[in-house]
């Protein structure tokens, strides 16, 4: 039996209806004014060159006494966390009675060229954590990092392990060189100090495209076919729009911080071989001594979940948990399962600690 | 509240719309009224579905000028996706039209089968090269794209050029440009004339790196298309049907993201990946060293100097925080801390004082200062904060 059993005219209605699908939608993108994005009500705390550290209006009578200090990646903004009122872990955080503080990097320009690592972690990470400590009287706080976030949470806890009481990491890349990390496969034969040296700042563009051009049929393309079928609900097409908002809108990246970590995390995978240093020190992951909770993402086609789950060989704890989320990179933070189930989980694993 | 003159603005472009999308339909039902007249029974008759893309660009070149700016990107992405979804489609409805006259009880049927993919990969590749299919634009566009924000040259500017002229053995071109490379210079611009020489070898290197590139697309295509006939020869197998252009588009799409993942996942792409990147940076780097020579001939200032700005800039951002920290060594939090923690020391102190001589030598002065020790500013790792004594845990809650 021939498989495709389409006929003529069927062909012919359902390019016309997914025509009138395609122009009825943009009527719609024509209808919606401007999007917001992370509306969850918050206060800036401190400041400090273009780092911001914000305090998320708890929403709780008594919040959690040991606030969850976030950690984004550099690559992206972090508002991805707060995208809208029902897409938002930070909001579910504060639902749980967490008190939630999060560090936004901001867009590095060249006044930035030459921070580094060093002061990335040793300097804007730990102020950061210095100042949320002070404001509760506390040696420690916990820490959630996500993404290359959670890799400088990483670095921060086996820096300085007595300012954190409890590591959670979220999509963490910890060996960069599973076999199927595409990402890294990428970048070991690129000339990164010519690319440095020639750049100054990395272009957010160029680690757009590479993104991308991991999943360039689906993500470039298909991606925009499907959600035509959906161009008629506005709902459903702000959502998409805040969607893009945040895929398309990177940061450049620190020369100095790309230069040293593409070189010492990625294409010498040091962390898990203890060949990265931050300031004048070694990071050592068996300095970790205090509970980590690791979560990945099963279908992560950024950070494979080999990568992250990687992370309880090298850890110097005994009280490591791990939790592997149904979905991708993005899901984690935006879908209807993350929402449900995310927030539970993080929250229900510090109370027992 | 809105003025008349910015209602009647915004009624205007109201009209506009409508008028754009009234224009549009009315062209699209006849065109589609034109094709159900004369090829429902037929399709590869159908499959000449190039004007319903060509009608989406009309349609988007005359709706572009009316849109906010903010808004065209989304949009064109958007076109951009119908006017692939229409051509693959219309690649498609010849394959399907020519598999369809196949019978699959003949002993040829296989080889006919095998002919009909032949002939779309065929016409793919001659597409590909002529730039009209899309099938695997997205990729390339991405790259062009990208290469716009890094390049001063526009992204698409080695676009037309043709993929085999420098692979050719005895190409008069690149004879001519290599025996340019190789002349020497004597007279006083033979710095500059290097500079050129070396400005075009890096081009040309950079050119190359990237036609392997955009060739390496074409044999992702070729393999797609082979996963495509095994996917059709396992429906036919299996019984299975599909019934609907979107689901085959949907087919095509998995066999297209599989073969480009064979293939960059291999060594050689990551080779002309890397190629490609580090050319063009090598390229870069080198007009950028004799952009600053002409930067520094008219006393304007250069990149390096500006990077050289930008490093002491950072340099000294970090010295004045780290004096900022030396000289006060507390910040305001730090200060407003010490007078509370200051003020809980006396009181305890009123109380000891009237308290028996006895009671008050178990608590020694000099430990009772000793715990008075504070916080002291979260700064560099250098300046780390040491653990705090159990004291500290109990004093008030500054930031609530």
């Amino acid at each position: 039996m021939f498989p495709f059993q389409v006929r003529p005219d069927q062909a012919v209605r359902e390019l016309l209806e997914f025509n009138q699908k395609l122009v009825g939608g943009l009527k719609t993108l024509v209808e919606i004014d401007e999007i917001n994005v992370g509306t969850t009500p918050k206060e800036i705390v401190y400041q400090e060159d273009k780092v911001i550290l914000y305090r998320y209006k708890p929403i709780v009578d008594k919040p959690n006494t040991t606030p969850i200090l976030i950690i984004y990646a550099l690559v992206n903004r972090p508002y991805m966390l707060d995208l809208e009122e029902n897409r938002s872990l930070i909001k579910g955080l504060l639902e749980t009675g967490q008190n939630v503080y999060l560090i936004d990097w901001g867009y590095p320009d060249s006044l930035d060229r030459y921070v580094t690592l060093n002061d990335y972690i040793n300097c804007y990470i730990h102020r950061c954590v210095g100042i949320v400590c002070k404001r509760y009287g506390i040696n420690e706080i916990n820490l959630l990092g996500i993404c290359q976030g959670g890799t400088f949470s990483l670095c921060y806890s086996a820096l300085h392990p007595e300012k954190v009481k409890n590591l959670i990491t979220m999509v963490t890349p910890v060996d960069f060189k599973t076999p199927n990390n595409l990402l890294s496969q990428w970048v070991q034969k690129i000339d990164i100090d010519l690319l440095v040296d020639t750049m100054g700042n990395i272009p957010g563009e160029l680690l757009n495209w590479t993104f991308l051009s991991l999943k360039p049929f689906r993500l470039t393309g298909q991606k925009y076919l499907d959600m035509i079928d959906d161009l008629d609900n506005i709902e459903a097409a702000k959502t998409f729009l805040r969607m893009e908002k945040w895929i398309f809108d990177s940061p450049d990246q620190a020369g100095e911080t790309f230069r040293q970590f593409m070189k010492d995390f990625f294409q010498k995978n040091g962390l898990i071989k203890n060949k990265v240093i931050i300031g004048k020190e070694k990071v050592d992951l068996a300095n970790i001594t205090m509970p980590v909770l690791n979560i990945y993402a099963t279908e992560d086609h950024l950070v494979p979940p080999d990568s992250s789950k990687a992370l309880q060989h090298y850890v110097g704890t005994q009280d490591y948990t791990e939790l592997a989320f149904q979905g991708g990179h993005i899901g984690i933070y935006v879908s209807s399962r993350a929402q449900k189930q995310v927030p539970s989980a993080i929250n229900n694993w510090l109370v027992t600690r | 509240m809105k003025n008349n003159s910015e209602k009647t603005t915004e009624g205007t472009e109201q009209q506009d719309w409508l008028r754009i999308q009234q224009q549009y339909w009315e062209a699209w039902s006849s065109l589609t009224q034109q094709i159900l007249d004369n090829s429902t029974d037929n399709l590869e008759k159908l499959s000449n579905t190039a004007s319903w893309s060509d009608t989406l660009e009309q349609y988007w070149q005359t709706i572009m000028p009316e849109l906010p700016f903010n808004k065209q990107d989304i949009f064109k992405k958007f076109i951009e996706q119908g006017q692939n979804y229409f051509q693959t489609n219309e690649q498609f409805l010849k394959t399907l039209h020519n598999l369809s006259g196949i019978d699959i009880n003949s002993s040829d049927w296989k080889q006919l089968w095998d002919h009909s993919f032949e002939e779309l990969k065929s016409n793919f590749n001659q597409f590909v090269s002529k730039e009209h299919l899309r099938f695997l634009e997205p990729p390339i566009n991405t790259w062009w794209r990208t290469l716009s924000s890094l390049s001063l040259l526009p992204g698409d500017f080695l676009k037309n050029f043709k993929s085999d002229i420098f692979q050719q053995p005895n190409n008069t071109l690149t004879d001519t440009i290599e025996s340019l490379l190789s002349i020497s210079h004597h007279s006083y611009l033979r710095e500059w004339q290097t500079q050129v020489q070396e400005s075009i070898r890096l081009l040309l290197q950079y050119q190359q790196s990237q036609q392997e590139y955009s060739a390496f697309f074409n044999k992702v295509g070729s393999r797609a298309i082979d996963l495509l006939r095994d996917k059709i020869t396992m429906l036919v197998k299996e019984g299975n049907t599909v019934e609907n252009l979107r689901d085959i588009y949907r087919l095509w799409i998995d066999c297209a993201e599989q073969a480009y993942t064979e293939f960059v996942a291999t060594e050689d792409f990551n080779q002309i990946n890397a190629n490609q990147l580090n050319a063009l940076m090598e390229w870069k780097q080198h007009e950028r060293k004799v952009i600053d020579e002409l930067l520094g001939a008219l006393n304007i200032p250069t990149r390096k100097e500006l990077d050289a700005l930008y490093l002491r800039i950072h340099q000294m951002r970090k010295e004045i925080k780290a004096l900022q920290m030396e000289q006060t060594g507390y910040t305001m939090e730090d200060l407003k801390y010490e007078i509370n923690a200051l003020r809980a020391e006396l009181e305890v102190l009123k109380t000891t004082t009237q308290k028996p001589r006895s009671t008050a030598q178990k608590t020694p002065a000099k430990q009772s200062t000793a715990k008075k020790i504070v916080n002291p500013p979260a700064t560099d790792k250098t300046e780390d904060t040491p653990k705090a004594t159990k004291s500290r845990k109990t004093k008030p809650n500054l930031g609530e």
